[in-house]
């Protein structure tokens, strides 16, 4: 991981969001969002569906330009930055999307190749070893030939982590990244997502909407309801948060089942 | 962009709807233009995608050929069927072979062919690109530091530009073809039809219809690529996308034939 000219220090921030406002066809989506996610941590953005958490995530990459506010990845202005200049912040943030967003014209191993090919100067071979690598990490060996279109939910969402993890990014985006998926599956993501922090020492931001998932990946929580955070802390400090919102938002949680 | 969010019903004066439906279809030919200004950004500082052009040109030519063919023979065919008829009563029998390679090459050819390509290839670049819109898929591109216009645009306007007049040329040769048969059966001398054919067909007007084509095939490719990327709202999006690109790319080929002949004749 090469580090280019605003350097971080460990403990630092990665991700600088501040105050962002962003609205579509005049309904607010972001209404003055600030955020900071450390280095190494994975920062957990969970929230009803349509609260704006994907829309902040989009933000943090670029796909989405604020309003107003300001967002500081790895230090560089990403609301102000043109999408050429954004390309070189851009290979250093892997991101998975909801819908994993594989290309659907390209095999699995053309899919997770696909970064290696454009953005570094790997031969044939050691693409094709790279990717054997990825998708053992994500236990998907064996489906080098298969179009997407043959793969289930699931697996589809591991070939899309793979692919974001294609080079070596020290920040990754999961924009929901265990929804629509069954319960032993998403345990099987999550578990990933933590092993990955764990192994690369990566910092994560992941967007969702299942309490599980996020108080099984969470070191930071932050709580959002229609564009606005409404509490930021450890999940320890959101359970015992008093903000009506993230109460009710708590007690859905009903019908508990904890695991043994 | 302009557009009201679904649902919702204003009414409103005619001239307010009139209005509307203008600027509307200005920030749209400007939006295109942005995009076509980027692509050739791309394309001066020689950064084509090889690969996904040549797919592109093979794409544009298996779909296209056997539709084009078909097209190109009946022009020629009904050009034949009636100029035959019409020109005998007045004994212009020695005017068919011109009559038919002339509107063949000026005008039937390049306009047909680019009609049935926008139905063929301009709706498969929009259905192709709306889906990769609304699964995220330009998005992931996006983020993977690809530009959609290079990566996708760039490659479809350039097999367009070089596909659609190759086709046109086909046209003409089956389309002169298949005049032919119809003239002779219809008791036009062989020898007077291709004599006619050679005194009245320059090769100035087979250069222009394929100049023509050229246009006709970025005309296709913008509008299917800039309907495609901008398609939002899952499958029924797409078919709008769709259906907008091939409306719109066939009044628009028309109106610009109309313009290039005023330049070219």
């Amino acid at each position: 991981m090469t580090e280019s000219q605003p350097s971080s220090r460990p403990g630092d921030a990665i991700v600088v969001a501040s105050d962002l406002w962003k609205s579509f066809g005049g309904s607010a989506a972001l209404s003055g969002v600030s955020l900071e996610v450390r280095r190494g941590e994975i920062q957990v953005i969970m929230g009803p569906s349509g609260c704006g958490k994907s829309v902040l995530l989009k933000h943090l990459v670029g796909l989405v330009r604020p309003d107003r506010g300001e967002v500081l990845v790895f230090g560089h202005p990403i609301h102000a930055m043109s999408d050429h200049e954004l390309d070189s912040v851009r290979v250093r943030i892997g991101v998975v999307f909801q819908s994993a967003a594989l290309f659907d014209s390209l095999t699995v191993e053309q899919n997770v190749a696909f970064p290696m090919r454009r953005h570094s100067n790997l031969s044939r071979e050691e693409i094709a070893r790279r990717v054997r690598e990825l998708l053992d990490r994500v236990e998907m060996a064996g489906t080098e030939d298969l179009m997407p279109s043959a793969l289930s939910g699931g697996m589809r969402k591991r070939v899309g982590i793979a692919r974001a993890l294609a080079l070596d990014p020290p920040l990754i985006l999961y924009d929901e990244p265990t929804s629509g998926l069954d319960p032993l599956t998403a345990h099987t993501v999550d578990g990933l997502i933590l092993r990955l922090r764990a192994e690369l020492e990566v910092t994560s931001v992941v967007v969702t909407h299942s309490l599980d998932s996020a108080f099984h990946l969470a070191d930071r929580l932050a709580v959002m309801d229609s564009g606005r955070l409404t509490a930021v802390g450890t999940p320890d400090e959101i359970l015992g948060s008093a903000d009506p919102f993230v109460r009710r938002f708590l007690d859905t949680r009903a019908v508990e089942v904890k695991p043994s | 962009m302009l557009q009201a969010p679904p649902g919702t019903r204003i009414r409103r004066s005619p001239l307010a709807t009139l209005g509307g439906a203008v600027l509307r279809g200005l920030a749209e030919v400007g939006q295109v233009a942005l995009m076509l200004a980027a692509a050739l950004r791309w394309v001066l500082r020689g950064r084509l995608e090889m690969r996904e052009t040549a797919v592109q040109i093979n794409r544009i030519g298996a779909e296209s050929i056997p539709v084009v063919l078909v097209t190109g023979a009946f022009s020629g065919m009904v050009l034949a069927f009636q100029t035959a008829r019409q020109l005998a009563d007045f004994g212009g029998q020695g005017f068919v072979g011109g009559l038919v390679g002339l509107s063949m090459a000026r005008e039937a050819a390049p306009v047909f062919t680019a009609i049935a390509a926008a139905g063929r290839v301009g709706a498969g670049m929009a259905a192709e690109i709306g889906t990769m819109a609304v699964t995220e898929q330009i998005d992931a591109l996006r983020v993977l530091a690809t530009d959609p216009v290079r990566y996708l645009v760039v490659p479809r306007l350039a097999a367009a530009a070089v596909g659609l007049p190759i086709l046109t040329a086909f046209a003409n040769v089956v389309g002169g073809t298949g005049g032919y048969f119809v003239a002779t059966a219809a008791g036009i001398s062989s020898g007077a039809f291709i004599s006619s054919l050679q005194r009245f067909l320059w090769p100035y007007d087979l250069v222009v219809g394929l100049i023509k084509a050229v246009f006709f095939g970025l005309i296709i490719a913008a509008v299917g690529c800039y309907r495609g990327l901008n398609a939002t709202g899952g499958a029924d999006g797409v078919g709008r996308a769709t259906t907008g690109a091939v409306v719109i790319s066939i009044v628009l080929i028309l109106v610009c034939n109309y313009f290039l002949d005023l330049v070219f004749f």
